[in-house]
């Protein structure tokens, strides 16, 4: 799997889910942390951040500090989580150089794509 | 398994537990419930991790460092880590010692089921304590039949 990772932020988007990666813009665009977190999340107005355009229709925001990593392996969440309809979407966890970091399918929480698999 | 969090003791399966951990990184799942509150990796996979510190009253663990304890534990077909302060010495205690719940029932009315209740002494030249004694298979089952 290929994966955006958004360090700070402690995420990782599959690369398959995004297909472009544009200057962040439109103010009407979500932002991911939001979209996750709930409206509870810091984010200023001056915050670099770039707008994820995804497969299937829809768009979140996310800092800009982000970079790809090749060939990783996500490790599978156990059943008691997996199984919670409630996670929508988290696909998985990954260990990462600079520390575990979820993976989330932005498409599920914006309403719009088919699940990563 | 006796185990403390805070000034609190409760008493796990001690076959159930197939690992103790140090320290680890964890990471916070948004949406998940106060008691199973995010995943660790372990093995290759990510385990969630059972925080009792809201059924105890104590602070909420905080990502993105466990207590200084993991108790990975095997409930049913699945796996937890029960994150705590200590391990203490495991004991045998037989069927019978362990008491329906009484002096522990507060923690069973905060969503986590108990077997029952075990007389104790933790530690050395201490008073004798009563600790409840999880039934992590209930709160498993429980989980997954609120979804």
């Amino acid at each position: 799997m290929r994966l955006l990772v958004l360090a700070g932020a402690g995420l990782a988007i599959p690369d398959a889910v995004i297909t472009s990666i544009e200057l962040g813009a439109d103010q009407a665009t979500p932002w991911l942390a939001d979209l996750l977190y709930g409206q509870t999340t810091a984010r200023t107005t001056d915050q670099p951040r770039r707008t994820l355009r995804l497969q299937g229709g829809g768009a979140v925001d996310v800092p800009a500090t982000m970079h790809f990593v090749e060939h990783v392996t996500p490790l599978a969440l156990s059943d008691l989580l997996r199984l919670d309809p409630r996670l929508v979407g988290i696909v998985g966890v990954v260990e990462l150089p600079e520390g575990l970091s979820l993976i989330c399918d932005p498409s599920e929480l914006v309403g719009h794509g088919e699940p990563v698999q | 398994m006796p185990v403390a969090l805070g000034a609190h003791h409760v008493a796990v399966e001690a076959l159930a537990v197939l690992e103790i951990l140090g320290p680890r990184e964890w990471v916070r799942i948004p949406n998940t419930r106060p008691l199973l509150p995010g995943a660790l990796a372990w093995r290759g996979r990510a385990i969630g991790v059972l925080d009792l510190a809201p059924a105890l009253r104590l602070p909420a663990l905080e990502a993105p460092n466990t207590r200084g304890r993991n108790a990975v534990l095997r409930v049913d077909d699945d796996v937890v880590v029960i994150t705590i302060d200590r391990v203490l010495e495991v004991r045998r205690a037989s069927v019978d010692a362990i008491k329906p719940v009484h002096a522990t029932r507060w923690l069973v009315e905060r969503g986590v089921p108990c077997r029952g209740e075990l007389e104790l002494e933790l530690e050395r030249d201490l008073d004798t304590d009563v600790i409840p004694v999880l039934d992590l298979e209930a709160w498993a089952s429980m989980h997954r039949s609120v979804r």
